[in-house]
């Protein structure tokens, strides 16, 4: 009876017809009856490995067929489910079933160590790995299989096979090759092509050029043999390739005779295999040994052609071009059929538009050299379509010039637009005519066209694109660009030509006329050809050009200008004289603009000052400033204020505060600090004037032009002082009113109101005074809440406010006699003593307001009133007393009236080192001397010569 | 035919043998002697006085005592000897004593045991030795062309198989014993078949089938030989003849038979017609049939070790009751019980008890002796018949085992054979299978069915019309 393993190399895949689900499980209820009849053959002889390796071969048989069924399943899922699906728990019957081969075959190699068939056992191993993809244990297995199988055996040939096509299959060629040999060498089943096949291609593969070719040989010789595999197919398509790579093409050539078919057309089907398979160097050699042998030109046409197809493919520009113009020269010659025609201008056409897109991206801006090779070659490929397609050559030459464009070959661009437009008029495109012409626009345009070729090619261009489009969008530009032609060549009749033309065109575009006419004037007027000028203006006037009311004066002052320029140049020269004539003619002069006169007012009052000439000076002053911007004053403002102060300097008063008010009027919007300079300046001026009116006219702007509000308080206070001098005491109350709640005016509102107190008082209008007396007191707290430091005359007035309180309290003091009995006077000298407390702390509150008068007043009052107490304590005998009693008393006393008077010597001291210290310079200051010395003291004394004087330094 | 015949009734055969008187042997017996000479003439005196049993203890004690080989005397009286007792006896005897005796029987035993042993050139020289004109003659040209066919010297063995033919029938001619006749004629059909069977091995399968027509359906031997006859009509792929062949031990007469490679032919047979559920079903019924009692007998054979006397006792009941422990058991102890060999020993211990019997009808001084020298060789020939049963048993049981094995290869090939199909649906459009018919045909259509009468003559001539499916 067979033994059964040849199963092992028979398993087949359930690949057929709609039943075939029904078949797999009829198989695997044959599967599970084998597996149960080979256990009881194995339950039968316990230790025969025989039945293991079957039932390892059975399960292994089953694990596929459940594979097989997964898979279908698995690839019959929905794209979701199937990303969704746990593929180890999809495939575990299958999986469970590789296992179970697994364990029994590793269980054989275990128990069964020297089983005669372990290399089967192996081999299922080898297998099973080369199933789950474990290329490396497959590759272990299978080189046990063969180890340990008997030579010759289908066991030791398989699995060198099964090897080597692993090998084959990861391209290790040179490892397969000796398997492939010793396996091919011992064994020739039907297979035998087939895996010589493979030795084959391993051998080419290694570069074993010969070798390959002799097994391809042999391989097609068995292949006619029907115990093989038929092989003939697969040999007679890739033998060629061996031939042509092993340079050995007569060989080829004879080989594909014998059957009746043609080398080439071989290379060629070999070739585009090769290029579907991604083996461009092969693929090329091919055509290239194809090419070499090839003499026929329909066939070379068909060579040039495949190129074309595998340049494409990988993308070889190069020698897609050299393809293409070679294949171009067959056509030219008419040696190609209308397929490869076909193919060509497919090509081109493909090729041409991909560089040039290319060029015109931005990927190889910076790389210049390839994209000048890039745009070479599109160039290139649309002269192939010019020859393939003659009627369309006008486009081809336009995009020749595109392209040479974008690349920056603009002499190359400028060209080929050339012809474009020569060639688009003949055959009257309009379209492309178009086209060349703004493409040689935008060559001229362009920053990277030299200088030379647009400077030879500017006028003929834009004369030729103005001939063609007398009006439209662009020539309204171009009219410009020819006119800027001609007037850099200096071309004035050029220039005047273009300026009229385009009136003619554009009526209506006066901006641009103007803009002509300008330079046309600027021209005339460097040549001083005035009359040309004139003839401009009279040109305008008589609307053979339109301009604005604008331009219109502008030239008016073109005019001026050219009169002013003399002027200057005399005020240049030194020569003022001639200068201060010019501008008085400009005064005069009926087409002298604002400006000009202006101009000429400010340079005449100028020229006056320098002169010295104060009337001429302040009248023009006056004039420019009336007449000048806001800008311009500010400009030259300056100079104003130095003409004011000349006019200052020379004692005109009334002219140099007049000036700078005006300069304050003019600048008065202005952000700028001279309009302070010109404010104190004019208000101080009037001030010393003693005009009032003008002086509060002058503050009136100043608050109106936002002048800081410190320069305004100054000169307000200023203001006050002048409304007390000539007692005018309704505006000095409604100032003082005014400023009583400006901080830095509370010392001078302080003495304003004590002033008006003092009025008040003097015309009996007591209500007043006291509210004047209420509100300087207030106004102390306030400035002392808001910590603003204030005057000394300001604290005098607060102190000599206070000392009065203080004066009360001395009169009470002294008022009071000591009388007698005893605790009367004790009483009366208690009561004293407390006042004179009273008295010291009262006065010490006053020190503290800093005012020279507080001081001295207070150290007088004290220094005497405890003076006077102590001189009255001893000066008081008891009546009617003992004399022993009254020296008692008397020496009781002196201990009282010590202290009082060593204390008001004291104070007094004190006085006098204050006064000292402190430089207090009041009349009250001898007071302190008299408590002090005892003796009446000086209360004013001058130095010689001394002299009293104003403000105005007057005396 | 043996079952009509009991051991347990050898009392009531009468025997007119006429026996020589023992005293010459009590008389031996006194004298004073050599031991060995003594053995010697003790033998010749047995024989000669028609006790063969008797005297074979005695001639094992002088072959194995005696270091001389046997005088002519002794060489006659040990070749009648065997011609009563058969070989059996002997060929528990170590080659060296064996050798001693230049007898054509002890060559045929010495010979029988070089072959057992696969001497065979030894073998063939001492058959060599044998006188054509010995009775033992023909049987050991039957040895001697086993012997070839063993070698693979098919066309000796066929030669010696035809030299064993014209011997046996030269001997037949001759001979007057029934019994002898009876054996020279199974020996003259097994050399025919032995020449069949070395045509079967040089695969000249159409000579083989001609020589086993020569056997006649009546020869003992046939039934046995019916099933070579299938084999070689299997290897002429004619399977339908095979089928027929083996169909013929379905008959009742030959019920008894039991060889379970006919079962296995027969499987074989459906596989190769490619009748695969016919295959598979004899492979399944074989195994529900003898799965379990192959099983019981394996596990009887394994506790009963060699206890020969067991084994002897087993059949004895069975011989009584016609019943064993198992259907199987009996049907193999029926078979065994129908083999040539087993019935010479079973002959023997027959003839030896009768001995025994006669023995005791006379009076001597050296019959305790005697008798007890009998039983000893009684007892040996029970233990050889013992033996024999369970080596056929064994045998069986690995026949079975054989089977078993050879039904699941079938079994595994018909599954096979299906998957194959399954897995190449396009071999079942090559449709060379036949008609529908034949597949829906049933049992009845095809099998004999022998419950009814049954035609001697045409037993294994039958032959199936079964349509290969293949």
């Amino acid at each position: 009876m067979k033994k059964f393993f040849v199963f092992l190399f028979l398993l087949t895949s359930l690949a057929y017809g709609q039943t075939v689900e029904q078949r797999r499980q009829g198989i695997l209820k044959i599967i599970d009856q084998e597996l149960d009849e080979v256990r009881r053959l194995s339950n039968q002889a316990k230790n025969n490995p025989d039945y293991l390796l079957r039932t390892a071969e059975l399960y292994l048989e089953k694990a596929r067929l459940y594979r097989e069924k997964e898979n279908e399943e698995f690839l019959a899922l929905p794209d979701a489910r199937r990303r969704q699906v746990n593929k180890k728990d999809f495939f575990k019957t299958s999986d469970s079933f590789f296992k179970a081969a697994n364990n029994t075959c590793i269980q054989i190699t275990r128990r069964f160590k020297n089983y005669r068939n372990i290399g089967d056992v192996y081999y299922i191993l080898a297998y099973n790995a080369k199933e789950s993809g474990n290329d490396r244990e497959a590759q272990r297995y299978f080189a046990l299989a063969s180890k340990n199988s008997k030579r010759g055996t289908q066991t030791e040939v398989k699995s060198k096979i099964s090897s080597a096509e692993i090998f084959y299959n990861q391209k290790k060629y040179a490892q397969a090759i000796p398997l492939y040999e010793s396996a091919l060498a011992a064994h020739q089943d039907r297979w035998y092509t087939k895996d010589a096949f493979n030795l084959a291609w391993s051998y080419f593969r290694t570069n074993r050029h010969t070798q390959a070719i002799n097994k391809m040989l042999e391989v097609y010789d068995k292949s006619k043999d029907n115990k093989f595999v038929d092989m003939r197919g697969q040999v007679e398509r890739d033998i060629g390739l061996f031939y042509a790579t092993a340079g050995r093409v007569d060989e080829g050539v004879r080989f594909y005779q014998k059957l009746g078919r043609n080398f080439s057309d071989e290379l060629l089907i070999i070739a585009s295999r090769l290029k579907d398979e991604g083996q461009f160097t092969r693929a090329s050699q091919v055509l290239d040994q194809a090419l070499k042998n090839e003499k026929n030109d329909e066939r070379r046409a068909k060579i040039y052609t495949e190129q074309l197809e595998l340049f494409d493919k990988f993308a070889r520009y190069d020698s897609h071009l050299v393809a293409a113009k070679n294949l171009n020269e067959l056509v030219k010659r008419k040696k190609t059929g209308e397929d490869e025609k076909g193919r060509l201008e497919f090509h081109a056409g493909k090729y041409a538009a991909i560089l040039q897109k290319q060029v015109a991206s931005p990927t190889y801006k910076k790389v210049r050299k390839t994209l000048h090779l890039k745009a070479n070659q599109s160039i290139a490929y649309f002269e192939i379509l010019k020859d393939l397609q003659p009627n369309k050559t006008d486009e081809h030459l336009l995009m020749q010039g595109e392209t040479a464009y974008a690349a920056g070959l603009m002499t190359e661009a400028l060209g080929f637009y050339d012809l474009a437009h020569t060639t688009a008029s003949k055959t009257k495109n309009r379209q492309v005519q178009e086209r060349a012409l703004e493409g040689k626009l935008a060559v001229l345009a362009s920053r990277s066209t030299p200088q030379k070729l647009k400077e030879d090619s500017y006028s003929v261009t834009y004369e030729a694109y103005l001939a063609t489009y007398p009006v439209s969008k662009r020539s309204h530009d171009i009219y410009q660009r020819l006119f800027n032609v001609y007037d850099s060549k200096n071309d004035m009749a050029g220039a005047n030509r273009t300026l009229e033309r385009f009136a003619k065109a554009y009526p209506q575009d006066y901006k641009v006329q103007e803009a002509m006419l300008a330079k046309l004037m600027e021209k005339s007027r460097k040549s001083k050809n005035y009359d040309e000028i004139r003839s401009y203006i009279n040109d305008i006037n008589a609307k053979k050009y339109v301009v604005s009311q604008k331009f219109a004066n502008r030239l008016r002052e073109l005019l001026t200008t050219i009169q002013i320029e003399d002027v200057q140049n005399s005020l240049n020269k030194g020569d003022k004289k001639v200068a201060l004539v010019g501008y008085h003619k400009i005064l005069e002069d009926p087409h002298s603009t604002a400006t000009a006169k202006t101009n000429a007012k400010y340079n005449l009052s100028a020229l006056y000052y320098e002169l010295g000439a104060t009337k001429e000076a302040y009248e023009w002053s006056v004039a420019a400033i009336q007449d000048m911007s806001v800008q311009d004053v500010t400009k030259f403002s300056d100079s104003f204020l130095a003409i004011s102060s000349f006019l200052f300097g020379k004692t005109q008063f009334q002219a140099s505060a007049d000036l700078s008010l005006r300069i304050l009027a003019k600048l008065c919007s202005a952000n700028t600090s001279k309009k302070n300079v010109a404010f104190k300046n004019s208000v101080y001026l009037y001030l010393a004037e003693h005009d009032i009116e003008k002086t509060k006219t002058a503050i009136d702007l100043a608050v109106k032009c936002k002048v800081p509000q410190r320069e305004i308080v100054e000169a307000k206070l200023e203001l006050l002082k002048d409304y007390k001098t000539k007692n005018m005491i309704q505006d000095y109350e409604k100032l003082a009113a005014e400023l009583e709640r400006t901080r830095a005016a509370y010392s001078e509102i302080i003495v304003a109101f004590d002033d008006l107190e003092r009025i008040h008082n003097t015309y009996g209008n007591t209500q007043s005074e006291t509210n004047y007396r209420n509100k300087k007191m207030r106004l102390y707290s306030n400035a002392v809440k808001q910590k603003v430091n204030l005057s000394l005359e300001a604290l005098d007035v607060v102190a000599r406010e206070q000392l009065k309180s203080l004066y009360a309290l001395e009169r009470r003091i002294l008022s009071t006699n000591l009388t007698f009995p005893e605790n009367v006077f004790n009483n009366q000298v208690k009561t004293k003593l407390a006042q004179v407390e009273q008295l010291t702390q009262e006065a010490s509150r006053i020190q503290k307001l800093g005012s020279g008068l507080g001081i001295v007043e207070s150290y007088r009052v004290l220094a005497s009133t405890y003076k006077a107490v102590a001189d009255e304590i001893d000066a008081f005998t008891p009546p009617d007393k003992s004399e022993e009693y009254i020296k008692s008393f008397k020496g009781a006393l002196a201990q009282v009236s010590g202290p009082l008077r060593s204390q008001s010597n004291k104070f007094s001291n004190e006085g006098i080192s204050s006064i000292e210290n402190n430089e207090i310079l009041r009349d009250e200051n001898h007071s302190v001397y008299e408590v002090a010395s005892g003796r009446i003291a000086p209360r004013y004394w001058y130095y010689q010569n001394a002299v009293l004087m104003d403000r105005g330094g007057r005396q | 035919m043996f079952s009509k015949k009991s051991i347990l009734s050898i009392g009531l055969i009468f025997s007119n043998l006429s026996y020589a008187s023992l005293n010459k042997v009590d008389e031996l017996m006194a004298r004073r002697m050599n031991q060995t000479e003594k053995y010697r003439a003790v033998v010749m005196q047995l024989v000669d006085s028609g006790y063969a049993y008797t005297a074979i203890p005695w001639m094992k004690e002088y072959l194995i005592k005696s270091s001389k080989n046997l005088d002519s005397e002794l060489e006659k009286r040990f070749d009648q000897m065997l011609q009563v007792t058969g070989t059996k006896q002997f060929e528990v005897l170590p080659e060296r004593f064996l050798t001693r005796s230049k007898s054509p029987s002890i060559r045929y035993i010495l010979a029988k045991k070089l072959v057992k042993n696969q001497k065979y050139e030894n073998a063939i020289n001492e058959i060599k030795q044998i006188n054509a004109n010995h009775p033992i003659f023909p049987f050991a040209m039957n040895l001697l062309g086993s012997t070839y066919s063993l070698m693979g010297r098919q066309p000796l063995s066929v030669a010696a198989f035809k030299d064993c033919e014209s011997a046996s029938l030269s001997r037949i001619s001759r001979e007057k014993d029934a019994t002898n006749i009876k054996q020279l004629v199974m020996n003259k059909d097994y050399c025919t078949a032995g020449v069949a069977r070395a045509f079967f091995a040089e695969r000249k399968y159409d000579d083989a089938n001609s020589q086993y027509l020569d056997i006649k359906k009546s020869s003992h031997i046939w039934p046995n030989i019916l099933f070579e006859e299938a084999w070689n009509s299997y290897y002429q792929q004619n399977y339908n003849r095979s089928l027929g062949k083996l169909v013929t031990y379905k008959a009742p007469v030959l019920n008894y038979v039991f060889n379970p490679e006919i079962d296995v032919l027969r499987a074989l047979s459906y596989l190769k017609l490619c009748l695969y559920d016919d295959a598979s079903r004899e492979s399944d019924i074989f195994y529900k049939r003898y799965m379990e009692p192959a099983r019981s007998l394996r596990n009887f054979l394994r506790s009963r070790g060699k206890n020969y006397d067991y084994f002897y006792r087993v059949y004895a009941d069975y011989e009584k009751t016609k019943r064993a422990s198992s259907e199987l058991m009996g049907h193999i102890l029926n078979d065994i019980s129908r083999d040539g060999a087993f019935l010479e020993i079973k002959k023997g211990l027959i003839e030896a008890s009768l001995e025994l019997r006669k023995l005791d009808t006379q009076r001597s001084r050296s019959l305790n002796l005697l008798k007890r020298q009998l039983v000893e060789t009684i007892e040996t020939q029970r233990n050889i018949l013992g033996g024999y049963i369970r080596k056929g048993l064994i045998s069986k049981y690995a026949d079975i085992y054989r089977a078993f094995e050879g039904m699941s290869y079938i079994k595994l090939e018909v599954l096979s054979q299906k998957k194959q199909r399954l897995y190449s649906p396009e071999l079942n459009n090559n449709n060379k299978r036949g008609d529908f018919k034949y597949l829906q045909r049933t049992d009845k259509q095809y099998f004999w069915n022998f419950n009814g009468e049954f035609w001697a003559d045409e037993l294994g001539d039958y032959v199936f019309a079964l349509k290969s499916e293949c």
